[in-house]
């Protein structure tokens, strides 16, 4: 209605406007005199006072000459025209600067941010967490001699006090290797200490553990026999470490077990290691002769033999598919072997592994359930899997 | 009192020293001069609607000045040749380029552009050696350049009021023909429906009223929303271009506009029911059957616009 109303008073005022003309104007020779040419251009300019431009304007409304010439010169000038009355809104009030924060086009950049801020951080957390297990390696090269010359010579262990500190650290990677191994009796003490000894060991020489393969070969034996005295050396990875003790550890085991009674040692080597291990477990130092098990296991894939384990920990003899297999340096070997007869070395994955099993798909099992170096008499042959 | 002119004099010789002070190039221009100069401009624009102007007020006034052109007059004025050079060298395209606007053709612009410098260069001083003619008129206000494209529109104006005056020539007779047809055929008399007599009569009387009334509700708005109102409906110029003259933008000017119609609308009507009687029901009929008939006549009006638009335009320029 109102628009309607607006519309009607339009169409009026411009049938007026054609009909009668500007009938308010009053003739040039009406009006006393027209605006100077300074009035009119100051006004076209917009730079007149309020009260001037009053009056001026009531002058121009009435007379089109001099409205004609200031039309003409605001057109010419290009007159800059004020903003709109639009009151700028500034943020006056905590809550409208608040509101700006939380405004679309802030929180489109600021969310994004926030986000790879986030991740930033907890990389930086994850990072964090692992270096403990590096920082308390890196700082025991004293006690790492110890502790070498205390697994070598099963003496008493030092002070527990020294040890303390190591285990009273957070958890680290070399800790939870340990764990799984340490179903043997032990004492909480001795649990903790072998814990500790266990962080304590990869400070051993990563040169020795380079030179020495995996499977320790009878060369390396006698050495390792002897009180180690290995030089400060240059911090590994706490993984590496326990790796490269598991392997010494276990080459000297059974270069010790292979001097004794091949069938003894079976039983005795255990008898031998709980003993070690209950003599560091009191002394507090002993370093984790089951983790050094365990890594070699680890090494070997060997993981599937814990459930084969008897309750004394042996480990040394397997039957698969009715035959025994007996551990004999660092091989599964086949106790019907005699080992004055030649083998036929055959390499998992060749052409020659596959031509056999296709031929004699019965030995497929001693291959592939046996890791590492096995030593099967098949049909009166034998065979050497490595 | 003769405290208050002392004060204003002493506040604009002391402005007219800060003006001559910035000034780029004051063309040996005395303060003295400047000042006579600039108390002209406060009294004329600032102290004839605001005879207790503060003091702030009035330098924030003569500070506004433009110095460089205030300076470059009154130099000419006073007739320095350097200053009259350069008036001439800075300025001679802003004459002729005015003077081609305000003129039919080339020639007509040359002419004008010589009138003008041969205008202010030789009534610069009157018979009693005073300053004379238009430089006197220039404030310092606004800028030189429009204050030369205003002489020169006023220029031409008044040779063509010299010149209508001795001949109405043959186009203008055309324009006035056109306009007196247009009268005749669209009107409110409502003859070309083919309506009942009597009701013609009646509309046409209504329409009258109706008419009246809106001339003199117009008349009765401020000076603004009237000037709005020329600009608008009377000079046909739009929104925009109407915002530009009053010094606000397009969108206030709408807003102006709308406020207008509906203050026009209540001044029609109440002058209607007071003056002539009728209720506010027969306003309300009347405004829409007036806008029934505008509107079917409209077309024919709006085809012959651009003609008479720019006839208007020709007679204004």
């Amino acid at each position: 209605m109102k628009h309607a109303d607006q519309n009607e008073v339009d169409l009026l005022l411009r049938s007026l406007a054609r009909n009668s003309g500007d009938s308010s104007a009053r003739s040039d020779d009406a009006l006393s005199e027209h605006l100077d040419a300074d009035e009119l251009n100051a006004f076209a300019e917009g730079v007149l006072p309020e009260g001037a431009r009053t009056r001026y304007s009531a002058h121009l409304a009435d007379c089109p000459s001099c409205r004609g010439i200031v039309i003409n010169l605001t057109q010419a000038a290009g007159v800059a025209v004020r903003p709109p009355a639009v009151t700028e809104r500034s943020p006056s009030s905590l809550l409208q600067q608040l509101s700006a924060l939380f405004s679309q086009p802030v929180l489109r950049f600021v969310v994004p941010a926030i986000v790879l801020a986030s991740i930033l951080g907890i990389g930086l957390l994850v990072l964090q967490q692992d270096q403990p297990g590096e920082f308390i390696a890196k700082h025991e090269p004293s006690q790492q001699t110890s502790s070498l010359d205390d697994t070598n010579q099963a003496k008493p262990a030092d002070s527990p006090s020294q040890t303390a500190a190591p285990s009273g650290a957070a958890p680290t990677p070399l800790q939870s290797v340990v764990t799984p191994t340490a179903d043997e009796p032990k004492g909480e003490s001795g649990g903790r200490a072998a814990g500790a000894g266990v962080s304590q060991e990869p400070v051993i020489a990563r040169k020795e553990a380079d030179a020495q393969p995996a499977e320790a070969t009878p060369t390396f034996a006698p050495d390792l026999n002897a009180p180690a005295a290995p030089p400060p050396l240059p911090a590994y990875t706490a993984r590496d470490r326990a790796q490269t003790l598991a392997k010494e550890e276990a080459a000297k085991r059974e270069d010790q077990a292979e001097r004794a009674d091949e069938v003894k040692v079976q039983t005795s080597e255990g008898v031998d290691d709980r003993r070690k291990l209950g003599a560091a477990a009191k002394a507090g130092t002993r370093p984790a002769q089951p983790a050094n098990v365990q890594g070699l296991m680890r090494e070997r894939g060997e993981d599937e033999d814990k459930n084969k384990k008897d309750s004394t920990g042996r480990t040394d003899s397997r039957t698969v598919s009715g035959k025994r297999f007996v551990r004999k340096n660092n091989q599964w070997v086949d106790s019907a072997y005699d080992s004055s007869r030649g083998t036929t070395n055959v390499k998992r994955g060749s052409e020659q592994y596959r031509a056999l099993v296709a031929d004699e798909p019965g030995i497929r099992p001693f291959a592939e359930q046996l890791s590492g170096e096995v030593i099967v008499v098949w049909k009166g042959r034998a065979y050497r899997f490595y | 009192m003769s405290h208050r002119l002392e004060q204003i004099d002493n506040l604009c010789f002391e402005g007219a020293s800060r003006l001559s002070a910035r000034a780029a190039d004051n063309y040996g221009v005395s303060p003295d001069s400047l000042g006579i100069r600039i108390k002209s401009a406060v009294q004329k624009y600032l102290l004839r609607d605001d005879e207790n102007a503060s003091t702030s007020v009035i330098n924030d006034f003569v500070d506004k000045l433009q110095a460089d052109d205030l300076c470059l007059i009154v130099a000419c004025e006073e007739g320095n040749e350097k200053a009259w050079d350069d008036l001439v060298t800075r300025f001679s395209t802003t004459v002729r380029s005015a003077a081609r606007s305000a003129s039919a053709n080339e020639e007509g612009a040359d002419d004008l552009a010589q009138s003008i410098w041969a205008e202010l260069h030789g009534l610069r001083r009157g018979a009693g050696g005073q300053p004379a003619g238009k430089l006197a008129y220039y404030s310092g206000r606004g800028s030189l350049a429009g204050w030369l494209r205003a002489v020169v529109a006023q220029l031409a104006i008044d040779q063509h009021r010299k010149q209508s005056r001795l001949v109405q020539t043959e186009e203008d007779a055309d324009f006035d023909r056109i306009i007196q047809d247009g009268h005749d055929r669209r009107g409110w008399s409502g003859r070309d429906a083919g309506v009942n007599p009597e009701v013609e009569t009646s509309q046409k009387l209504a329409g009258a009223d109706m008419q009246h009334a809106l001339s003199r509700a117009i008349q009765q708005l401020s000076a603004e929303d009237r000037l709005l109102v020329k600009l608008y409906y009377f000079d046909g110029l739009r929104l925009k271009e109407a915002g530009a003259v009053l010094g606000v933008h397009e969108a206030t000017a709408s807003r102006r506009l709308t406020r207008v119609h509906s203050d026009l609308r209540q001044q029609v009507e109440r002058i209607l029911m007071d003056e002539k009687g009728w209720t506010k029901s027969e306003t309300d009929v009347a405004f829409s059957e007036v806008a029934v008939h505008l509107e079917t006549d409209i077309e024919p009006i709006l085809a012959t616009d651009p003609m008479l638009t720019n006839k208007e335009n020709k007679i204004a320029g």
